[in-house]
């Protein structure tokens, strides 16, 4: 039941980056670009979203625990920290270089294009490379699976 | 996409490694977490959004023009 749940949140979600423009790196370039012939509209895919993902989230935290699983697994760092401070800026020069995040990225693969296979296998090395960095290393199971779960 | 295999190997690192350090992206802080109204979240979008702004300003109106 769980995959099936992930499976249909998943075709919602690339639909959404692929009807939205997000997945088109030319689209996203121009959106960043506000010094140039800047295109505003994926802030209105941001606005839409965050519309409908808001109450969501508010109805979510309402619940003792989700639908389809024991227990829920809210984010529990608060503090605002180096390692997210760099690790956004970081990803933000990448992002602007290409016009490409993870999610879009994975969904441009359907493209069979080299380029984009190229892009999503660095990207997965730079993923392996920050688990394997001497001092991020998860050490123990439970950090482990810290590890994989990000923020959002 | 770019016409360099380097640019495009550098990308793909930054934002692997990015994402992974920061724990989040476009669809982690930016959406999830700002309905959160997370803090670190708005912290991160607001980050990444800029440094992205400011490669796309340099590769496009300084270097690139």
């Amino acid at each position: 039941m769980l995959t099936i749940a992930a499976l249909i949140c998943g075709l919602i979600f690339g639909c959404g980056l692929l009807i939205s423009g997000m997945v088109q790196p030319a689209k996203v370039l121009a959106f960043l670009d506000i010094f140039g012939a800047w295109d505003p509209s994926l802030a209105v895919v941001m606005a839409a979203a965050l519309a409908v993902s808001v109450p969501g989230f508010i109805l979510a935290k309402r619940r003792e625990r989700p639908f389809l699983a024991t227990r829920s697994a809210w984010p529990t760092k608060m503090r605002v920290d180096r390692p997210l401070l760099i690790g956004s800026a970081l990803f933000g020069i990448g992002w602007g270089l290409v016009g490409l995040c993870p999610g879009p990225a994975l969904e441009n693969l359907a493209t069979l294009s080299p380029r984009l296979i190229v892009f999503v296998v660095a990207m997965a090395g730079g993923m392996m490379l920050h688990d394997f960095w001497p001092k991020y290393r998860p050490r123990t199971r439970h950090e482990r699976v810290l590890a994989t779960a990000t923020d959002g | 996409m770019p016409a360099s295999w380097t640019v495009i190997v550098a990308a793909g690192l930054l934002v692997g490694f990015g994402t992974r350090l920061g724990a989040g992206c476009t669809s982690g802080h930016g959406i999830c977490g700002i309905a959160r109204l997370s803090i670190r979240s708005i912290t991160a979008t607001v980050v990444f959004m800029f440094t992205a702004i400011v490669v796309v300003a340099l590769t496009h109106h300084v270097i690139g023009g």
